[in-house]
């Protein structure tokens, strides 16, 4: 089965596409523009989300350095270390997920280091894929990083539930902030 | 009251036991610096957080919300795994930044003072000085490190500044500044020990 490509906006049936499945990895890729001072870090991170679609608590937040939500749904994987390839990968356990969650937001940022922190303008090539666990690609968006130009943060998709089905949208929304200004938008304390 | 200084009731001592051991158990064959260091986590780093997922509550070290205090009455405070590792941390110097140091460690044992700082993943030196006087430690990478110690000998007054722009001021009888990696959150700790030269701070903290 060749897999489905989303364009900013669109969306597509997770659990349609992956019937058997209840554990899928979200892979992130990129390529940062090479050069001789600091480089430009970006970071992978999901935000597991309550109804009002804000962050459920900043221990809801999982990246490289709170690997695990706190009902250990969402967990990310160092190194890439599941199938599949990816630069940064995140495992999400849809039977885990408590019925109080209603999304869970895909985000990746340029870390804001004080000292030369770079944009998303020195990023090429942003992915965000779903995979099955054997690192079959379901579903993949390509960010147009291009659009987003000196901003430092982009949700780049979304995992949500409707009804009885799980969807992941493309969202490719940027914010000039960075990551302050998506902890604001969903409401945790950084 | 408990904070950071007071034996656990497990009897696993305190948190600063743990983190003032004047001889390490093990020391690097090479004191060389590489120009690059490399930062990535271990695979088992995901089973390691849940077992101490909030080390600042079993050791009863306060954490720090809209700002914070060091003191010698509350020597202590820790910071959340976001605060510990997205952008970098300030320490601000208020009065005579002379004569100021840094020593650092790594988890793997290597260690320097400011005259020899490694460079991250990122190609950014791990602790680094500010524009305006103090200096900027990167986060991005602060799981690599093991402790830090900051020396102000002649500052009036010294706060920490944090990526949300959160300031915790420092009791102005603080000489120096320790800040421990422990599982991927950092603890702040105050020290009013009258350091005379940095020879002193190097013996008592065991660098």
């Amino acid at each position: 089965m060749s897999p489905v490509t989303l364009v900013r906006g669109a969306n597509a049936s997770v659990t349609n596409l992956l019937p058997a499945v209840s554990q899928v990895t979200v892979g992130f890729s990129w390529t940062v523009v090479q050069s001789n001072g600091p480089a430009t870090e970006v970071v992978a991170c999901a935000i597991v989300c309550g109804q009002d679609g804000k962050a459920v608590s900043g221990e809801h937040v999982v990246f490289f350095n709170q690997m695990l939500s706190p009902d250990e749904e969402v967990v990310y994987e160092p190194d890439g270390s599941l199938p599949g390839g990816d630069q940064e990968q995140i495992d999400v356990s849809l039977a885990k997920i408590p019925s109080n969650v209603m999304s869970i937001a895909f985000v990746l940022y340029v870390n804001p280091d004080l000292r030369n922190p770079g944009t998303f303008d020195g990023v090429r090539d942003a992915v965000v894929r779903v995979l099955d666990r054997s690192g079959a690609e379901a579903l993949r968006y390509e960010i147009e990083t291009k659009d987003l130009g000196p901003t430092s943060a982009v949700v780049a998709a979304e995992l949500y539930r409707r009804g009885n089905e799980w969807k992941f949208r493309a969202v490719g929304q940027g914010y000039a902030g960075g990551v302050r200004d998506v902890a604001k938008y969903f409401g945790f304390t950084l | 009251m408990s904070h950071g200084l007071s034996p656990t009731p497990d009897g696993r001592g305190t948190v600063v036991d743990g983190f003032l051991r004047r001889r390490p158990p093990r020391r690097p064959a090479s004191t060389s610096v590489p120009a690059s260091t490399p930062l990535s986590l271990t695979p088992t780093a995901a089973a390691t957080e849940r077992a101490s997922r909030d080390a600042a509550a079993a050791y009863g070290v306060a954490r720090v919300q809209t700002a914070g205090h060091l003191d010698a009455a509350h020597p202590m405070l820790a910071l959340t795994r976001l605060q510990s590792a997205v952008g970098s941390l300030r320490v601000v110097i208020d009065g005579d930044p002379t004569g100021c140091d840094v020593l650092w460690e790594l988890d793997d044992l290597r260690r320097g003072s400011l005259d020899r700082v490694p460079l991250d993943a990122g190609r950014r030196p791990l602790v680094s000085p500010d524009k305006e006087p103090g200096f900027v430690l990167g986060l991005r990478h602060a799981r690599s490190l093991r402790r830090v110690v900051f020396w102000f000998p002649a500052a009036d007054t010294v706060s920490v500044v944090l990526v949300d722009d959160t300031v915790i001021r420092c009791d102005a009888e603080m000489t120096a500044l320790a800040i421990y990696q422990l599982g991927g959150e950092l603890f702040l700790r105050y020290d009013a020990e009258p350091y005379a030269h940095l020879d002193e701070v190097r013996a008592a903290y065991g660098f």
